[in-house]
């Protein structure tokens, strides 16, 4: 009798009930509905019959077309690769920068929760207001940014300004996106370092390892699902991506580029795309862009998960 | 038995000492460089929010108490120098009586029509006049058609008759030597002459070929220079600049100002104050309504025992995959649909339930000895008891850091709250109001950035209070992974 367990009775419920209905009560309509709603609205379409008042209400259900027209259309497979671009020069340079900050502050240094809190205090900021501060640093010809551009030797380039050539449009944005972000992972990275049990250290210190091996084969390994982590978090923070784009882009996802025929934006990733597709009235077929960024998204992390569980 | 310590293995281990120091050295430089890069959109948009209008683009952030006219990245002014072939003829009359003139009224004739008015006000004439073919003139003044000097009378009775203070010259001139028709310089007979007509307040000194002459002023505004010097040849190009010596305060006014400020605070259309206010009860009302649903839920979740309490907590952790852009359509669908365009409520309600907070509020009661309730439940209190007298103070830490996170998000949620306010919403935030402002006034940079100071300088103020309690929240979201 004493291992059984105890009957959770009618009363408990009703106790815990309060508790629990308000955060249910948003939770439910405001993100479990949404989710099969919007399944619901990536198979209607917003035609010339809907009603201007009643949009939802009145849309028209055509079944898959929405996902063949986006499975079939340039722009939105330009944006699904946008997003990579996007994520792998924020990714990158970002784990790469925060980490070092981590091993540099992660010592005895004259002012040292100063730069700690210099360098995250970044991450705080309202991430359109930074992205307008940015397009003034890269004004053509007259921004900072540009005018350090043009005394390094790249006059043309400066003249022109880096957000308004297409090549340079996302690395000048995620340039940016970085150097907020990196205190973030840099926090981060310290908590772990800080975690690490320092009898690791002094054991690769007995069997002789020079500072380099110690980094590249006990700490980094020690770290690796820190740097998973992040890079779960940089996935999904890609595809989210939006206030960014619409300030340093001037909300026009970036420079008209031609690609097989089709006029894209060359800084127009998921989430930019998803607003623009929104924008426009296109409310079935956002919701179905969303849906496979979603699956994108979870496959992603799905695979990271097993990576994370592998290295276990 | 102790040996004499060798001298000579110190030296490399001082080397070495020295190299790690030069080492350590480089890399808090190297930190520092980055650290300023970093903090380089904070400091320029502070330093443009301050900055005059239309002076945003303009590298120079020292206030100037010396001003060159033309600026030094300009090619200064050629200084005429007068020649028997090439001379240069000016007039300097004074009036008191006459008052101020109607530069319109000005009207010199035949010959003359090509001249330079310096300046005509209180009295004081200056003109230059330039003929086109050399020769001796007679010159006129009149005065409200009454003629001031007989037309006859020759250029150099005129000093006698004292309307005319000195002629320079008395034929063939060019001296038009600057855009600036109140600044006049030139070299005659070894003679340095110079009128700057400067209604400001300063001291001014040309700069000739690097040597300082000052100006003095002889009437209000206008600054002149008659100065003996060894003799300068057409061939040497003589060149020049003026400066004007300001003290630092003007200098400093002139260049950094509150107007911006005024302005945006002060505006009927974008009015930066009421978007401020309204990012304040959009990110207030969120924290604390998070703070509330999550607080309840976690407790719930951690300490109280009801049917699929398990499962539910990891559909409810499962949602969290779910990448947040889903959302937005339906949401807004959803949103508009309750009549909420437009509203605090709607910007507010829909990201209520923070799964992340549920969680590390979930995790920080879960840390609450048991005993506690144990002993609150022997006393026979309820659970809404045990909730407010345990519960809410041991997690008022939690509380606040939760409360914060929410606050910086809803602050900086941009998406949201462009997609459910319509551009004539009475309750815009400042990131949207941001971009209104923007729409309508593209290249008014020093006041974007001012207003951009009003989204930033509080978090900013917020972050460096609260520091602790934000590293806290991101330390428990990092160990949870």
């Amino acid at each position: 009798m004493t291992h059984a367990r105890p009957r959770i009775t009618l009363r408990q419920d009703l106790a815990a009930l309060p508790f629990l209905a308000p955060f249910f009560a948003v939770f439910l309509l405001f993100i479990a509905y949404p989710i099969f709603y919007s399944l619901w609205l990536s198979v209607h379409q917003v035609t010339i019959f809907s009603d201007f008042y009643d949009i939802f209400g009145t849309m028209t259900y055509v079944g898959l077309e929405n996902y063949a027209h986006i499975l079939t259309s340039v722009q939105f497979w330009w944006a699904v690769g946008a997003t990579f671009i996007y994520a792998v020069l924020t990714i990158i340079p970002g784990i790469a920068l925060s980490l070092f900050l981590a091993l540099m502050l992660n010592r005895r240094l004259m002012g040292l929760g100063v730069m700690r809190s210099g360098f995250f205090i970044p991450h705080v900021f309202d991430i359109y207001v930074v992205g307008i501060v940015w397009l003034l640093l890269y004004y053509p010809g007259s921004g900072l940014v540009s005018r350090f551009i043009a005394m390094i030797g790249a006059s043309e380039t400066a003249r022109q300004g880096v957000l308004d050539n297409p090549m340079l449009t996302l690395p000048a944005i995620t340039f940016a996106m970085v150097l907020k972000n990196a205190g973030f992972g840099m926090i981060l990275f310290l908590v772990s370092l800080n975690n690490i049990n320092p009898s690791i250290i002094e054991a690769a210190d007995v069997d002789g390892a020079s500072r380099r091996q110690k980094l590249f084969h006990v700490i980094i390994p020690l770290l690796r699902p820190m740097i998973l982590f992040l890079v779960v978090t940089g996935t999904v923070g890609s595809i989210n991506a939006f206030a960014e784009i619409y300030a340093m882009t001037n909300d026009t996802g970036g420079v008209p580029v031609e690609v097989l025929g089709e006029t894209v934006q060359s800084a127009r990733t998921g989430g930019y795309h998803l607003f623009r597709t929104f924008d426009e009235g296109r409310y079935g077929e956002a919701a179905a862009v969303s849906f496979v960024f979603m699956i994108f998204a979870l496959v992603i992390s799905f695979i990271n998960f097993r990576l994370l569980r592998s290295s276990d | 038995m102790r040996r004499p310590t060798p001298h000579i293995p110190q030296a490399p281990a001082a080397a070495g000492r020295l190299l790690s120091r030069a080492g350590r050295g480089g890399i808090f430089l190297l930190l520092i460089v980055l650290l300023l890069i970093v903090q380089l959109p904070l400091f320029w948009m502070l330093i443009t929010s301050f900055k005059a209008r239309g002076t945003a683009f303009q590298l120079q952030f020292i206030p100037q108490t010396r001003v060159h006219t033309p600026a030094d990245n300009e090619p200064a002014l050629s200084m005429p120098v007068a020649t028997a072939d090439d001379p240069i003829l000016h007039f300097e009359h004074h009036d008191p009586a006459a008052g101020t003139v109607d530069l319109a009224l000005m009207d010199p004739a035949g010959e003359l029509a090509r001249h330079e008015l310096q300046y005509a006000a209180g009295g004081l004439w200056l003109l230059t006049l330039v003929p086109d073919t050399p020769g001796t003139y007679l010159y006129t003044f009149e005065l409200d058609g009454e003629e001031l000097i007989p037309a006859d009378v020759p250029a150099a009775e005129l000093l006698a008759l004292g309307l005319v203070e000195e002629i320079v010259a008395e034929s063939g001139a060019v001296t038009s030597n600057t855009d600036d028709p109140q600044l006049l310089a030139f070299v005659r007979d070894g003679k340095l002459l110079a009128t700057a007509t400067r209604p400001e307040d300063g001291r001014y000194e040309l700069l000739l070929n690097g040597r300082r002459f000052p100006l003095s002023e002889i009437h209000p505004g206008i600054h002149e220079l008659h100065r003996q010097i060894e003799s300068i040849h057409p061939e040497d190009e003589p060149a020049f600049r003026l400066t004007e010596i300001r003290s630092f305060g003007t200098a400093a006014a002139e260049m950094y100002t509150l107007d911006n400020f005024r302005a945006i605070l002060t505006s009927e259309e974008f009015n930066f104050a009421r978007y401020f206010l309204n990012s304040l009860v959009v990110a207030t009302s969120a924290g604390i309504l998070t703070v509330i649903l999550c607080t309840m839920g976690g407790y719930a979740f951690s300490q109280m025992t009801f049917h699929f309490r398990d499962q539910l907590f990891v559909l409810v952790l499962a949602s969290m995959l779910v990448p947040g852009m889903i959302f937005m359509v339906p949401q807004f669908s959803i949103t508009i649909g309750l009549g909420l365009m437009n509203t605090y409520p709607g910007m507010v309600v829909p990201h209520l339930a923070n799964i992340f907070g549920l969680f590390l509020l979930r995790q920080y009661i879960g840390q609450i000895p048991r005993d506690l309730f144990a002993a609150a439940e022997i006393d026979g209190a309820s659970q809404p008891q045990i909730f407010q007298t345990i519960v809410v103070p041991i997690c008022l830490p939690i509380m606040l850091t939760l409360f914060l996170l929410t606050f910086v998000t809803q602050w900086s949620n941009f998406l949201w709250q462009l997609i459910i306010n319509t551009g004539d919403s009475r309750v815009l935030t400042l990131p949207v109001g941001l971009q209104q402002f923007r729409g309508q006034n593209t290249d008014e940079w020093e006041m974007i950035m001012a207003g951009a100071s009003f989204s930033i300088v509080p978090m900013a103020i917020l972050f460096l209070c609260f520091q602790g309690y934000f590293l806290r929240g991101l330390a428990a979201g990092a160990v949870k992974e």
